[in-house]
């Protein structure tokens, strides 16, 4: 089939699977975006009808890249209002690296045992044993690699819904900060360590000059994105002209996409830096986030279909990596930042902080998308992982961010008199 | 010098990609995606930085686009080039869509007879032309053709090829420069209608060729049916289409960015598969949308959001796609045959915009803004090139080295043309910085201020005109109403028409008054030019700035450039007269209204005089400005033209003309019978309201007071009864307790038995009353439209049947309703006496009650008053309830006559302005070819005399008669003997009498026939001839 029809008739289908749900089971279940992934499962290679073949989702890979390119952009671009000083900082920056640190190790864990390792382990420790048995630390560089995806995908906590429902409900609440500073610091972490990973799994290149080894390629990207958001910064100037900013912002973007992909590094990282050198430098930073604010909705509709559709169901015991992934996840979160918060904050909602993070979101999904673009080895595996936990956490937990949020804010609200806003009223708001 | 810094840093990453590049042996070239964006931003660079050398970013798109391509520094190779051609679908689907909401038949259809026209002098000229040129060139220049045939087969197709101009470089500029105006909508209306002509003529070109080559074929008939058949299905695909976008942004409008893409990439396959012109079907759904529906903004709006990355990406892919090398080698051919191509439109232009009248700016520049060739054309060769494969090869490098010509050069000349005929905003126009919209928009000097304070003399100048033309506007206003005023009564066709004959002759003398009292005014005056006059301003262009600079330069060198002379004749004409001629028109127009329809006159006449008052003082406000900027540095000498200004007067002029004296009297009898129409509709709701109060709402409060009288009384007697329950004894108790009750049950039925039925009488009486005067009413009553903003008259006149909207209105709406509503008030009132008898009761109860028993006594009493209080409730419940029925009818009563006079005001308007429209062009056309016909007709053929020639002429009065054909057949005697052809037999006949009176005989010669007949003429002749 065409690949540009093929592309309209996704979306298409998308819109009309959705409408439906929403009609359908908005009553009974909590909707959050995430429902689009099981759209691009339906309609992929592996289920019938297969209404995409592998070989039109391969010739769709650059549209991924772009819509990859477009998500960092737009985060790079949010960063510098999610990011508020203050101690809101250190709980995320603690649950961030905690999670991470979990997460990734669990799932090192579980790659050594259940995959088949590449070459010769990395690190090979013995801790302990007796006779007929010991007990070692074993990790090849793919099991890490896996071990490190997974784990970054974890630190991913969806700040789009607590963004929107902040602006819908014009929260102030600490607890708001705490968790919009965490779900922020995640996001920048997670973009970055991923551009990490991606350049840690390509061999280096022959450069004259030696000592950076694999590292030249984060730098590489880093380098670019810094590039591409000056470009854009000088190229605009003082334009004030909607299209001509529009026009820029999508030459930027699908410049910063396109050397991602050229040169197999992460086009996420590339456009957050490049995103948050324009949020940097640029006055129009504002008017450039209201107008692709406006699209926010069909890149993150379009790109969940397509990660959706580009998931291949894994094999045997490679179904424990999502038990595993959601398991860690879910208590790693909960506990760091129950007592990060409570360390930090003293937050009277700070057993609850964790259930606002629960929830992932399109970034996660986008991580492990560029994951899986960007190297061949195990990105089923990760992929998987981060598919399903996507899928549970984003419909299981989000009317729980909602009640924590509103509950926050009614306590917030009430010290000052004001009349605080009602669970129903964020429904009302769709979020 | 930052955007090239960008350019810079964005190939050298562009380079080190190509080296460092992952792999190559992906199933897509991994480096299309940023060859795009380097795309998107490069070219856009490019092109801003040679907007500063006033080139358009069209030509900037397309030169990066030919310098990165595959033919010069590769940097987008071919296959990247190619994998990014499947932007040009969505690309072209965005313009054409774009283009099709651009066309609005009001605009396009005026446009007609000039774009037909020139298209038809391209095709019937230019295209054997071009092809000629191509032949004769490819004699010299090697073009792969050896054969006469095959030089022939090429020359037709690329003679054909020649034929279009782009409508998405049109398109592209027009949405750059933001350019509006009369050029702007023939070049984007020329584009879509020459890509139909273009499609049907490479058809038929294609046929032709094919059958130079091989001999044994022929031009099949079935190729102009297969054509035609494209083309029809691609306008009703797109009208479907259309269609289906007004349903979407009606119901759904949601995602229109993405629906529109969609459907696009959708339509776009469809169309590929149905064999659709692409084009067309977008530019024929877009059309649909903006003529039938309000919604083109809805659609516009996402379209211009992504319409400049379309273009960016489309054009410099169009410009990487020429092929250098291949174009280079024919080069000469090719832009000989551009020359030519050039030439013809030229030729083409001048002669379309002479038949289409159009202003002078047009004429000069149209067929500049034609030329641009791009993507269709390209298309196109490569569709010839498929369909004669033998020759193929030499049909696309020749087209691509025409097309890569015309789309450098296009979109220059094009930005050239709109900028001469000041159709972009700021940029100052090529004549008179004016508009080239001369037929609708007039030069507005408001934006030229003037450079110096006006001095002494040009004030006082000012002062008069203003003073004389003020004073003049009065005078005619006051005896335009002084004669109006009168109150009509019905007129005559020929009362009419000497109305309207006397208020032409007052407006039109004003404005010959006007026009002499000019005379007074000096033709020049010499006014001091200050130095800081010639001082430079922020924002002037550059030539303006060396016209200044030398400027100030003469005037330290010269006493000459100290002074400047101004035309203060010219100035005035140019500004006030045509605001004069308008007024003129108001004038007559609002005399007209204010004798035939006063009732109707929407604006006071104070409103009207002070607004036409305000319009003349604008005018003289611009003749102030135009003083103190003419022949100045800003404005020179050869600026001030009248002739711009002329055909609008004397096209304002000739709405008072005599030879509309008819029907300017059948608007004003429409005018009357819309005042007519309007004094039947107050006289029917002055009926109707009457009707209501005689027959129901009167009967109804009358027995609604009826019962309500008997109720008081039941509730006094019920009142007195309790309170004297005590002190009366049993006996007599029971006596009064059963006369006044059964005297007061009897009283209330039989109120309420009388008036119910006496309701819902009074809706049947009313019913037909109604029906007899709804009889009374004309059938049929010529109107004129109330509306103030149509301002046609001849498309504003219809025929109104108000007998029949009455009997809708009233008979068949209001009758109902009010019989519901009689038939409401009758159940309140059947229910009453039952209501009333359980009142009542507590009373019979008394009759029972033992008067030694005490407690009974007390019982009998509370349940007494509140019987009372019961029956007083219920009283007062009755009366609102008929109150709000009542209410109820008069409203629904009011809505019926309301709606009567909407349906009086509205009925028929659009059928029988659309039919009124067609009447007027069909009028037109009739008159156009009536003189041809009269002439021609059997009984004619022979040989007209003048008297017969008289009478034809006199029904066909025609402006485009001259003056001295049409003195031929005037009433005066005709002087010149060449033109002398009549009553020759005559003549002769009076020559023999003549001789014979010579000879001795006696002789008397009487002239006689009517007036006209030629005795005068008869008579000059003979002595003339007698005298030579």
């Amino acid at each position: 089939m065409n690949v540009t029809l093929l592309l309209v008739a996704l979306v298409v289908f998308a819109f009309v699977f959705g409408q439906l749900l929403h009609r359908l089971v908005a009553r009974h279940v909590s909707l959050s975006g995430a429902e689009y992934l099981l759209v691009g499962v339906l309609i992929g290679p592996h289920l019938p009808p297969r209404l995409m073949s592998e070989a039109s989702l391969v010739r769709l890979v650059p549209v991924m890249h772009l819509l990859l390119g477009l998500v960092g952009f737009l985060v790079g671009l949010r960063l510098k209002h999610s990011l508020k000083g203050g101690r809101g900082v250190l709980v995320g920056i603690s649950t961030t690296l905690v999670t991470f640190g979990v997460v990734a190790t669990a799932s090192t864990s579980l790659a050594t045992m259940l995959l088949r390792a590449d070459g010769p382990p990395v690190f090979n420790q013995i801790l302990f044993g007796g006779s007929g048995w010991v007990f070692e630390l074993y990790a090849s560089r793919s099991h890490l690699l896996v071990g490190a995806a997974i784990g970054v995908v974890a630190t991913v906590s969806s700040s789009g819904l607590l963004l929107g429902l902040g602006d819908s409900l014009k929260l102030k609440s600490a607890t708001f900060d705490v968790l919009r500073s965490t779900a922020a610091l995640g996001q920048l972490f997670a973009i970055c360590a991923m551009g990490a990973v991606l350049a840690l799994s390509r061999e280096p290149p022959t450069l004259p000059v030696e000592g950076f080894g694999r590292w030249i390629w984060l730098l590489a990207a880093m380098a670019l994105g810094l590039i591409c958001g000056g470009c854009f910064t000088l190229f605009i100037g003082k334009e004030e002209g909607q299209s001509r900013i529009f026009l820029a912002t999508v030459g930027t973007v699908t410049f910063a996409a396109g050397t991602g992909a050229t040169l197999e590094v992460s086009p996420l990282l590339i456009n957050l830096i490049a995103g948050l050198t324009v949020s940097m430098l640029s006055s129009h930073a504002t008017v450039l986030l209201q107008e692709l604010d406006r699209l926010q909705h069909p890149i993150f509709v379009l790109l969940l279909i397509l990660a959706g559709a580009y998931w291949s169901p894994v094999s045997g015991t490679a179904w424990w990596f999502p038990v595993a992934y959601i398991a860690a996840r879910l208590a790693t979160v909960w506990m760091s930042a129950w007592v990060f918060t409570s360390w930090f904050t003293r937050d009277p909602f700070a057993n609850r902080v964790g259930a606002g993070l629960i929830v992932q979101g399109t970034l996660a999904v986008s991580v492990a998308v560029d994951y899986a673009l960007g190297t061949s080895q195990y990105g089923a595996e990760v992929l998987t992982a981060a598919l399903i936990g996507t899928l549970a956490f984003d419909i299981t937990s989000a009317s729980g961010v909602r009640r924590l949020l509103v509950d926050a804010e009614a306590d917030t609200l009430s010290l000052t008199g004001t009349r605080a806003p009602s669970a129903e009223k964020g429904a009302e708001a769709g979020l | 010098m930052k955007r090239l810094l960008v350019v810079v840093v964005l190939l050298s990453l562009m380079l080190l990609m190509r080296s460092f590049q992952a792999h190559t042996d992906a199933a897509h070239n991994v480096i299309t995606l940023a060859a795009i964006g380097f795309v998107v931003l490069t070219t856009f660079a490019v092109a801003d930085m040679g907007t500063r050398l006033s080139l358009p970013r069209v030509t900037g798109f397309i030169v990066t686009g030919v310098a990165l391509g595959p033919s010069a520094a590769n940097i987008l190779s071919h296959e990247v080039v190619t994998e990014m051609r499947m932007f040009n679908t969505l690309a072209l689907g965005l313009i054409a869509t774009s283009a099709g909401l651009e066309l609005s038949s009001k605009a396009i259809l005026p446009l007609l007879k000039t774009l037909g026209s020139t298209t038809a002098v391209k095709v019937l000229v230019g295209a054997p032309l071009v092809g000629a040129t191509l032949f004769a060139a490819s004699h010299f220049i090697d073009m792969g053709v050896t054969t006469f045939e095959s030089r022939a087969a090429l020359a037709t197709v690329i003679g054909v090829l020649s034929i279009g101009t782009s409508p998405s470089i049109a398109l592209a500029i027009l949405t750059e420069t933001r350019a509006k105006g009369r050029l702007s909508d023939l070049v984007l209306g020329a584009a879509v209608f020459k890509d139909l002509v273009v499609v049907v003529c490479l058809a038929v070109g294609v046929a032709a060729a094919a059958a130079i080559l091989d001999p044994s074929g022929s031009i099949d008939a079935s190729v102009l049916v297969h054509v035609g058949r494209e083309l029809a299905g691609s306008l009703i695909a797109g009208a479907a289409l259309g269609a289906i976008l007004i349903a979407y942004v009606r119901f759904i409008q949601a995602e229109m960015l993405l629906f529109v893409a969609a459907m696009i990439l959708v339509v776009a396959e469809l169309c590929q598969v149905f064999h659709l012109e692409l084009l067309l079907v977008f530019i024929s759904a877009g059309f649909t949308v903006r003529n039938f529906s309000p919604y083109e903004h809805q659609l516009l709006k996402p379209l211009e959001l992504v319409a400049l990355p379309v273009f960016v990406v489309f054009f410099t892919i169009a410009g990487a796609s020429i092929q250098l090398s291949t174009a280079w080698a024919i080069m000469p051919a090719a832009a000989a045959v551009c020359l030519v191509r050039a030439a013809v439109y030229w030729a083409a232009a001048s002669v379309g915009n002479t038949v289409g009248r159009e202003s002078r700016d047009i004429k000069r520049n149209a067929w500049l803004a034609y030329l641009p060739q791009a993507g269709v054309t390209l298309g196109l060769v490569g569709i010839a090139a498929q369909r004669l494969p033998i020759l193929g090869p030499q049909i696309t490098t020749t087209g691509m080295a025409i097309v890569a010509i015309n789309l450098l050069v296009g979109p220059i000349t094009l930005r050239l043309a709109l900028a001469r005929a000041g159709e972009i905003p700021g940029v100052a126009g090529h004549a008179t910085g004016s508009s080239s919209t001369a037929r609708t928009t007039l030069p507005n000097h408001a934006t030229q201020t003037p450079t110096t304070r006006l001095s002494e003399a040009l004030e006082r100048h000012v002062t008069e005109v203003q003073a004389s033309t003020r004073a003049s506007f009065f005078a005619v206003w006051d005896s335009l109403n002084g004669s109006a005023s009168e109150q009509p009564d019905e007129p005559t066709q020929d009362e009419r028409l000497s109305v309207v004959r006397a208020y032409r002759t007052s407006v039109k003398d004003w404005y010959e008054d006007w026009t002499a009292a000019l005379l007074s005014l000096p033709i020049e005056v010499n006014v001091a030019r200050p130095l800081s006059s010639l001082a430079p301003r922020s924002g002037d262009r550059r030539g303006l700035r060396f016209r200044l600079w030398s400027q100030r330069v003469w005037w330290g060198l010269s006493e000459h450039f100290r002074s400047r002379s101004v035309p203060v004749r010219l100035c005035a004409r140019m500004t006030i007269e045509l605001t004069v001629a308008k007024v003129a028109v108001q004038l007559f127009d609002a005399a007209l209204k204010r004798r035939f329809a006063p009732m109707l006159s929407v604006a006071s006449d104070t409103d009207r005089a002070s607004r036409m008052q305000q319009e003349l003082d604008r005018a003289v406000n611009e003749f102030a400005r135009l003083l103190g900027s003419s022949r100045t540095a800003r404005m020179r000498s050869r600026d001030l033209n009248f002739s711009v200004i002329e055909p609008h007067v004397r096209a304002q002029i000739a709405h008072l003309d005599e030879t509309r004296d008819e029907m300017h009297a059948a608007r004003a009898g429409a005018l009357w019978g819309s005042e007519v129409a309007q004094r039947y509709v107050d006289e029917l709701r002055r009926s109707v309201n009457g009707l209501l109060g005689m027959h129901l709402s009167g009967p109804t409060r009358a027995a609604i007071s009826l019962t309500t009288a008997a109720i008081g009384r039941l509730v006094d007697d019920l009142s007195e009864l309790g309170r004297n329950m005590q002190s009366s004894s049993s006996l007599e108790l029971m006596r009064v307790a059963q006369h006044e009750f059964n005297q007061a049950q009897l009283r209330v039925l039989d109120a309420l038995s009388q008036c119910i039925p006496r309701a819902l009488h009074g809706v049947r009486e009313l019913g037909s009353a109604l029906r007899n005067d709804i009889e009374r009413l004309p059938t049929e009553l010529r109107c004129y439209q109330l509306f103030e903003s149509v301002t046609e008259p001849q498309g504003t006149i219809r025929r109104v049947n108000l007998r029949e909207i009455a009997e809708t209105q009233l008979s068949r709406r209001l009758m109902p309703t009010l019989d519901q509503s009689a038939r409401t008030l009758a159940n309140a009132f059947v229910h009453l006496p039952s209501t009333v008898k359980a009142c009542l009761e507590p009373a019979s109860l008394l009759l029972e009650a033992s008067s030694d028993d005490v407690t009974g006594w007390v019982g009998v009493r509370q349940r007494l008053q509140a019987s009372s209080s019961r029956l007083t409730t219920l009283c007062e419940s009755m009366i609102s309830q008929v109150e709000e029925e009542i209410d109820r009818q008069e409203v629904s009563t009011l809505a019926s006559l309301d709606a009567l006079e909407r349906e009086v005001s509205t009925s028929q308007l659009l059928g029988e302005t659309t039919t009124h429209r067609l009447r007027h062009r069909l009028g037109q056309l009739a008159r156009h070819l009536r003189p041809s016909f009269d002439l021609r007709k059997p009984e004619q053929a022979g040989s007209p005399d003048a008297r017969e020639l008289l009478l034809v002429t006199s029904r066909w009065l025609h402006p485009s008669v001259g003056r001295d054909a049409t003195g031929w057949f005037s009433q005066q005697p005709v002087r010149d003997e060449r033109i002398y052809s009549d009553c020759a037999k005559t003549l002769e006949r009076v020559r023999q009498l003549e001789s014979g009176w010579r000879e001795g005989k006696r002789v008397a010669v009487m002239v006689s026939g009517e007036v006209g007949s030629g005795k005068t003429s008869l008579t000059a002749q003979y002595v003339r001839a007698r005298t030579a």
